[in-house]
């Protein structure tokens, strides 16, 4: 009996080594498409280009034309200032990464796009974004050329009724960082802790 | 590239009879491991903080207060203040159900808002959801339910005006059972997380939208 289970025991530890060996060269296999795919400025495998151009409004009430991000690492995340949680979060903690990057925060650009551009004017953006780092950029537009721009981003939005005839939205909260040719370089998640996502617009910044 | 694949084709050929191995291996020793199957989490926070409500509750002009605080501990109101012209605001409150049947927290009101849903949240898959709980939020009999940042929520619509730090705000919680239990928001500054503030004031420091530095 208790042979049996030292044999048994043997084995296990045998098949776990080639488990974790497999995993490890899968990994790296995988990690190694990756850099390539960044360094070479393709796209992540089995994805074609991530983003699309577009010329929006800024919260100055001003034209905002993607041409001008050339050259320009930035980060990008959709929202809606009628949201009462990870909206503002989100934007706070962009202000706080923005502060804590110093001078740095210069190279980057931080781009808030709202998926509700009938209650988001330019206008109120403005108004609402007083409270954030005046580096952020609030963008608006047409329904339609929200409808394109989140197409082209990928982002999912809907509108979801409330009581009182009154709606709000769901949609993609992750943010998205760009490196200078435009190419999906990595992601902030709301949940990451707040040393990982400084880290990663650290090395955004760097990429510049 | 042909090679590439190839190891990983092996690799995964290799990781899935890794695997079967493991099922067999991990059957026979069922009898030894089946002992420790069930691990018990216990978490039972025993934080206690600032129990506004009891004193609030007691200016309810109608219904029997004592009845109505009796099956409920209503503790740790709180909402924070929001970006200039913001519409809504989330406020968060924690409710342990002490009675034997259970109770929904259905609605109520906040002093600063046109009216107040019962919402829930989620984020999966990078997408953030939330919906109004038509049918309320049960709280089960000892259960202890807290809304909070990234979860269950009041929406506060129609706002008047933001809450402003430090000036507690007062509303009311409404219960299927219990009725109505008075509370008085704590404001917390903008973007925390929690109701003591934490991670809610930027590194202060560097002069930042104007808010009244002199130089
Ligand atoms: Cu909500």
């Amino acid at each position: 009996m208790s042979q049996s289970t030292t044999v048994l025991g043997r084995i296990r530890m045998v098949l776990w080594g080639l488990v974790a060996l497999a995993a490890v060269v899968i990994g790296a296999i995988f990690l190694g498409n990756l850099q390539e795919a960044a360094r070479t400025g393709a796209s992540l495998p089995g994805a074609s280009r991530f983003g699309t151009d577009f010329v929006l409004v800024d919260q100055n009430g001003q034209k905002f034309d993607s041409a001008s991000l050339k050259g320009t690492p930035y980060a990008m995340f959709f929202g809606f200032t009628n949201c009462p949680d990870i909206c503002p979060t989100t934007l706070f903690e962009m202000t706080k990464h923005l502060q804590a990057l110093g001078d740095k925060a210069d190279k980057i650009k931080v781009l808030f796009v709202t998926v509700d551009p009938e209650r988001d004017t330019a206008e109120h953006l403005k108004d609402y974004l007083s409270a954030f780092d005046p580096r952020i950029i609030g963008l608006t537009g047409t329904q339609e050329e929200i409808k394109n721009v989140e197409k082209g981003y990928r982002i999912f939005a809907e509108k979801v009724a409330t009581s009182d005839d009154d709606y709000t939205m769901n949609h993609t909260a992750t943010v998205f960082l760009f490196d200078k040719n435009g190419t999906l370089a990595s992601t902030l998640s709301w949940q990451e802790d707040e040393k990982t996502r400084q880290t990663k617009l650290e090395k955004l910044t760097e990429r510049g | 590239m042909k090679t590439l694949q190839l190891i990983v084709t092996s690799s995964a050929v290799l990781a899935m009879s890794a695997f079967v191995g493991m099922g067999v291996a991990q059957a026979c020793e069922k009898d030894h491991e089946a002992g420790h199957a069930q691990t018990q989490i216990q978490s039972r926070s025993p934080i206690i903080l600032a129990e506004a409500t009891s004193h609030e509750a007691g200016h309810m002009s109608h219904g029997d207060h004592a009845a109505m605080a009796q099956g409920l501990k209503v503790e740790k109101a709180w909402t924070r203040v929001t970006p200039p012209g913001a519409k809504v605001a989330g406020g968060f409150v924690t409710v342990t159900n002490t009675g034997k049947s259970e109770d929904r927290l259905i609605g109520g009101s906040f002093d600063l808002a046109g009216r107040v849903e019962v919402h829930e949240m989620v984020v999966a898959d990078g997408i953030m959801r939330m919906k109004e709980l038509a049918a309320g939020l049960t709280i089960a009999p000892g259960a202890t339910v807290e809304l909070k940042p990234g979860s269950y929520h009041l929406m506060f619509l129609d706002l008047k005006a933001s809450p402003e730090l430090g000036k507690p705000v007062k509303g009311v919680l409404k219960f299927e059972k219990a009725g109505d239990v008075a509370v008085s928001f704590a404001v917390a500054p903008l973007g925390s997380k929690t109701m003591d503030g934490s991670a809610g004031k930027p590194d202060s420091g560097h002069d930042m939208h104007g808010s009244g530095h002199n130089h």
